[in-house]
């Protein structure tokens, strides 16, 4: 069976940044990263996900467009760029997401599976509905 | 020198719509605040980070040209 390949976001890219500044002790303003095929390297060892670098370009672009990263040096469109406030706030939102996720009881793991599915068991309850009416008309 | 009041509203970090909800709700550190728009949840001291920086940005910009201003009245 082949393996799934996870597929690579904007977001990990950004998690680059946070490991990158949790590795070098380092606050944001301090932290910079061209994306090169360094970062491909980088995002192959340390999330297992191969890209290719036209792809990070594009995932690039979609971060600079929603100011998750800036330019902090005259260093080409992809070259040395800074992780911004709101691109740190993006991290911690999708971290702290995952958190209270993994955190969730049975009972609310059920509860939200019923609710992300509620659709699928109105039909359910459809089909039941006709198939008791059907019965209802043909056998009694 | 007066610097006016500035109203800074929180927004979306994913999306960058204005964050609403219920006026009653109460937020505390470690809260995710989910966008109407786009669904996401926001951790809320990010979301105040933010806040705070442009408030900042919002005080230097206005600051500034009150500065230049008095500077102007000085050596007229």
């Amino acid at each position: 069976m082949a393996k799934k390949i996870k597929e690579i976001t904007e977001f990990d890219i950004l998690e680059l940044y946070v490991l990158e500044m949790e590795s070098e002790g380092a606050n944001r303003n301090l932290v910079r990263i061209s994306v090169d095929e360094c970062m491909v390297s980088a995002l192959r060892d340390k999330f297992g996900i191969e890209v290719t670098l036209e792809n990070l370009y594009k995932l690039a672009d979609i971060c600079l467009a929603n100011e998750w990263l800036e330019h902090r040096v005259m260093a080409g469109k992809y070259g040395q760029l800074g992780l911004t406030t709101t691109g740190l706030g993006v991290v911690r939102s999708r971290q702290r997401k995952a958190e209270v996720l993994a955190n969730r009881t049975a009972l609310k793991k059920a509860s939200d599976y019923i609710e992300d599915h509620k659709g699928l068991f109105v039909a359910l309850g459809a089909v039941v509905a006709v198939a008791g009416l059907l019965l209802k008309l043909f056998i009694g | 020198m007066d610097i006016p009041e500035f109203a800074i509203n929180l927004k979306c970090l994913f999306c960058g719509s204005v964050l609403e909800g219920p006026e009653d709700a109460e937020y505390c550190s470690g809260d995710l605040i989910m966008c109407t728009k786009c669904g996401e949840g926001n951790d809320y001291d990010s979301v105040l980070e933010v806040a705070k920086e442009e408030g900042i940005e919002k005080v230097k910009s206005v600051a500034e040209e009150q500065l230049k201003k008095e500077l102007k009245k000085l050596f007229k």
